[in-house]
């Protein structure tokens, strides 16, 4: 009986003590769980470190950054930019390009350059000592459209005016001209077709440039002339000038009208400075 | 004695109502209730209901119930949702472009920059996205051409900008402090 006992012992120990190994293998241990996990350090109830968890802004608590996103993706360049300033949250958010892309091809496309000239001409008038001088002020008008596609006009009405027709429904006979620029870094070569019997050839060479960071708020004409071609390189008119039409020698590179554009987008079309008339404005530098 | 009674009149009703071109509003029209977060009861049109595209599938799911609770909203963001839905059918019925967008308008204008707010997870939700889009752009609105100061006491967002940072940000921002409106 005692034998019995004795045998059985160690039998019993040996169960209990592999169930302990098992427990010991089995037993959860959540703390390993959280390895490699950051866990804020609890303060206090009613401390004021306790409230960073929970931002104050109604906005950040009710709208998931895809939300945000939809609202910021709504905002004019300018509130981006000035949103850009307002938090971390935002500038990180609004440091994605998507954003600025496209605010970029909607003021490019909704916005005129203009550029101001005036020559003085000596006018004759019969009989009198003195002769008159007449200041005369004409605009270049030009823009863009991100499919490469550029419209031109050269007119003596204000800008205003002209933005009623520089759109792709305008004839030739309102003198709008449409044609192909190419955008490389901040060199813009832009080329057009006077037609005729004869075709003009018009060619520009400009640089965007802006008179605070980044604005791109003028446009430089570094250069401008027009040649006559021969009619029979018109047929590709379209899709590549500069490589279908056979350049003559009689290019004549004009050096008057150089004014920089100024850029113009239109909502401010009406309350433009360079609206103004003549008499109220006979000097204008777009800086 | 009384069901003799009810049924002719319930046939005159309808051969009245027959020519006119709206007849399915005179149906009696289903209900579907809505029950928000705060254990709030909504009763609406199931025309109405059917505007919110979750609540659209949860019922294309179980088809047989009739309470949909919405775990996610609460009563008053929900009831302003429904006001506009109701509206947006009636524009649906019989569109008017100009009627809508001053109505659209309207409802923006009105609601308190709280209630705004309050309503774009609630139109997400339920994936109305008209909505979402008239509010998002009366977010972006009410901010437009504002100061930063005024934008973040708008949203109560705080500044955690140190002031070094922030002078840096405002200096490569400076084009977009030209003509900001007065707070």
């Amino acid at each position: 009986m005692t034998s019995d006992f004795a045998l059985q012992v160690p039998a019993e120990l040996e169960t209990a003590l592999q169930l302990k190994t098992v427990q010991y293998l089995v037993t959860k241990r959540p703390w390993l769980d959280l390895y490699g996990v950051n866990v804020r350090p609890v303060a206090p109830y009613g401390s004021a470190s306790r409230r960073v968890n929970v931002d104050p802004a109604l906005i950040h608590r009710c709208l998931p950054d895809e939300l945000l996103f939809e609202v910021f993706s709504r905002m004019a360049p300018y509130d981006m930019g000035r949103a850009a300033c307002v938090c971390r949250k935002w500038r990180y958010t609004l440091r994605n390009p998507i954003f600025w892309r496209n605010a970029c091809l909607k003021a490019w496309q909704a916005s005129i350059y203009v550029s101001r000239n005036t020559y003085i001409r000596a006018g004759v008038r019969e009989w009198k000592v003195t002769n008159p001088v007449h200041l005369v002020c004409y605009y270049r008008y030009m823009r863009f459209f991100p499919s490469g596609r550029f419209l031109y006009k050269t007119s003596g009405q204000t800008v205003k005016e002209v933005v009623k027709c520089m759109n792709f429904r305008a004839s030739k006979t309102e003198g709008v001209f449409s044609g192909r620029y190419t955008l490389t870094d901040d060199k813009v070569e832009a080329t057009f077709m006077y037609p005729g019997l004869r075709p003009t050839m018009w060619r520009a060479f400009l640089r965007l440039r802006g008179t605070t960071l980044g604005a791109n708020n003028r446009l430089d004409l570094l250069s401008l002339s027009t040649s006559k071609v021969n009619s029979d390189g018109m047929i590709e008119l379209e899709e590549d000038i500069l490589g279908s039409v056979e350049l003559q020698e009689d290019v004549i590179s004009h050096q008057r009208g150089l004014a920089p554009f100024a850029f113009v987008p239109f909502e401010e079309v009406e309350t433009s400075v360079l609206n103004l008339p003549v008499e109220k404005m006979d000097y204008y530098v777009p800086g | 004695m009384s069901s003799s009674t009810d049924s002719p009149t319930l046939t005159t009703e309808t051969t009245q109502l027959s020519p006119q071109p709206d007849t399915e509003t005179a149906k009696p029209t289903k209900k579907i209730t809505l029950k928000s977060s705060d254990n709030q009861i909504f009763e609406v049109e199931e025309s109405v209901a059917m505007e919110f595209a979750t609540v659209k599938s949860f019922f294309e799911d179980s088809p047989s119930t009739d309470t949909v609770p919405l775990p996610n909203v609460t009563a008053k963001p929900l009831s302003q949702v429904i006001e506009f839905c109701k509206e947006q059918i009636k524009f649906k019925a019989n569109p008017d472009e100009a009627q809508k967008k001053k109505y659209n308008a309207e409802f923006v204008t009105e609601k308190s920059d709280k209630d705004l707010v309050d309503m774009i997870p609630v139109a997400n939700y339920l994936e109305i996205k008209d909505l979402l889009d008239v509010l998002n752009q009366a977010v972006a609105d009410r901010i437009e051409n504002k100061s930063v100061e005024y934008v973040r006491s708008f949203f109560g967002i705080d500044n955690d900008f140190t002031a070094e940072e922030e002078a840096a940000l405002r200096r490569e921002h400076a084009w977009a402090y030209e003509g900001v409106d007065e707070d």
